[in-house]
């Protein structure tokens, strides 16, 4: 599919240019927006609630919410703090509706086995070989282990790559209290990956 | 800050190049099925609630189906609460109307208001059972309106007669009594006496203890006690000629000392000696001696 002449300009545009695009109306500017951000979102939300399908429906959720609620974005901040926070705001969301209706799952019976009986989408196809899958899963469940506080913000920051600004302005917390918390979850999450580091 | 990062700059890398998690490739066309669905309608967003007055929709939230066992529950605590003290008050008012009524007929139950909170303990507390004067204190006491001593509703028992007894519960010394009160109402004044026969054989019965003892002629006292009705004037008669005795020893010592004299003084000055008080003959005495 080759790309359009308004799509190509669309690429050139910064995010917050986009957004304002699309609040004049302009809905190839949101579908740019989608391309760009549903990977990063994606990965991030499946890291922090560790579902495959819950962080699919999650940022479903939160580019629906960006359409609907268009007009609310200011140039106060990033565009990427703002989608971010609603991420993540809708990941807590579901998260504790999840913990108030906690129900049996299938997988925590076969634990053993190591197995997942999430049966993911057959157009899911990380690049990744066995040995990285093997990895991956271990982080994640080392990730799920720590605190959600600790866990949100060390994703934020070592898998995301974002600032302690930016990760201060999208939870709203402050920057020692942001920076504290890093530091203790990386501390734990190195504690569960001992096992890992030896090998290395 | 950058410390940190290269502290942990292992476990960071590691957290890096974790395997990206994609999207999955229909998500844009869920994606805009669900935008043209809430666009549509289709998908009913969260019922918005109109915004009510805050009274209203404080009633609201008050009257709610899930507050109804705990509603029903307030309303028959404070039900009882309302019959509670409108009903059974009532009857404590009345049984202290009773008791204060009763007051009346036993002259015991009191009364005592405590004047207002900035008076001290000892305004509020009965002034007869008070132990501090107003001099001591340097306060003027004011009496509450209320407050009345503590016999203001007793009543005297009522006069008893000795018909009204029976005999046999009745001693003598009663019935001496009741017959004296029943004169003092006639007007003959026996108590007075009796009174003055009770000093003077106090009186004289320790001085006779200390002179005489046992045998002296006034140490009568002991069997006199059960006087019957007929003996009390013989008892008062033999008290008046006690001191007749005495006088006639002194003037038989009289008699012995002026007995040179007696020739020489006439009969008449021999009686009016004879009559005279002691005080007068010491006098005389002295007067003599003079001369």
């Amino acid at each position: 599919m080759v790309p359009s002449k308004e799509g190509a300009e669309l690429n050139k545009l910064t995010d917050e240019e986009l957004i304002f695009s699309f609040q004049d109306g302009n809905e190839k500017a949101y579908t740019e927006i989608v391309t760009r951000y549903k990977d990063k979102l994606t990965n991030f939300v499946y890291r922090y609630v560790g579902s495959y399908d819950d962080s699919d429906d999650i940022v479903q959720d939160t580019f629906v919410k960006v359409y609907v609620s268009k007009h609310l974005y200011k140039e106060v901040a990033k565009f990427s703090t703002w989608i971010y926070t609603i991420a993540i705001n809708l990941a807590k969301t579901k998260i504790s509706k999840k913990q108030k209706y906690k129900t049996f799952s299938i997988s925590d019976a076969y634990e053993d086995e190591d197995k997942d009986f999430d049966i993911p989408d057959d157009s899911y196809t990380p690049d990744v070989d066995a040995n990285s899958k093997f990895l991956s899963v271990h982080i994640q469940k080392a990730l799920d282990q720590i605190s959600e506080s600790y866990r949100e913000l060390v994703i934020l920051r070592d898998i995301e790559d974002y600032s302690y600004e930016e990760i201060a302005e999208m939870t709203g917390l402050p920057m020692g209290t942001v920076k504290s918390r890093i530091n203790r979850g990386r501390e734990k999450l190195q504690e569960l990956l001992k096992d890992i580091y030896k090998e290395e | 800050m950058i410390q940190d990062d290269e502290k942990y700059k292992s476990l960071r890398n590691t957290l890096r190049h974790l395997p990206r998690v994609k999207a999955k490739k229909s998500f844009e066309a869920r994606l805009w099925n669900r935008i043209r669905e809430a666009e549509k309608g289709v998908i009913e967003p969260e019922p918005v609630r109109p915004k009510l007055s805050p009274a209203k929709g404080w009633l609201e939230n008050l009257f709610r189906p899930s507050f109804a066992p705990a509603l029903a529950l307030t309303v028959v605590l404070l039900i009882t609460v309302v019959v509670y003290f409108a009903y059974f008050s009532k009857i404590g008012d009345e049984s202290t109307e009773q008791s204060i009524t009763s007051s009346d007929k036993q002259g015991e139950f009191l009364i005592y208001v405590k004047k207002e909170a900035g008076d001290s303990f000892s305004s509020s507390y009965p002034k007869e059972y008070s132990a501090i004067t107003q001099e001591e204190t340097g306060e003027e006491r004011t009496i509450a309106p209320t407050e009345m001593p503590s016999d203001f509703l007793s009543k005297p028992d009522p006069t008893r007669t000795l018909e009204s007894l029976k005999p046999d519960r009745v001693s003598e010394e009663q019935k001496i009594e009741m017959e004296r009160s029943v004169d003092d109402k006639k007007g003959v004044d026996t108590r007075g006496e009796r009174e003055e026969d009770g000093k003077i054989m106090k009186k004289e019965s320790k001085i006779e203890t200390k002179k005489e003892g046992k045998d002296s002629p006034y140490n009568i006292r002991d069997e006199d006690k059960n006087i019957n009705e007929g003996d009390t004037e013989g008892y008062i008669e033999h008290k008046q000629e006690a001191p007749k005795i005495k006088a006639d020893e002194k003037n038989k010592e009289v008699d012995q000392t002026l007995g040179k004299d007696t020739n020489r003084i006439s009969r008449a000055v021999k009686d009016s000696l004879k009559t005279k008080t002691p005080k007068t003959e010491a006098e005389q005495e002295d007067s003599t001696d003079q001369k």
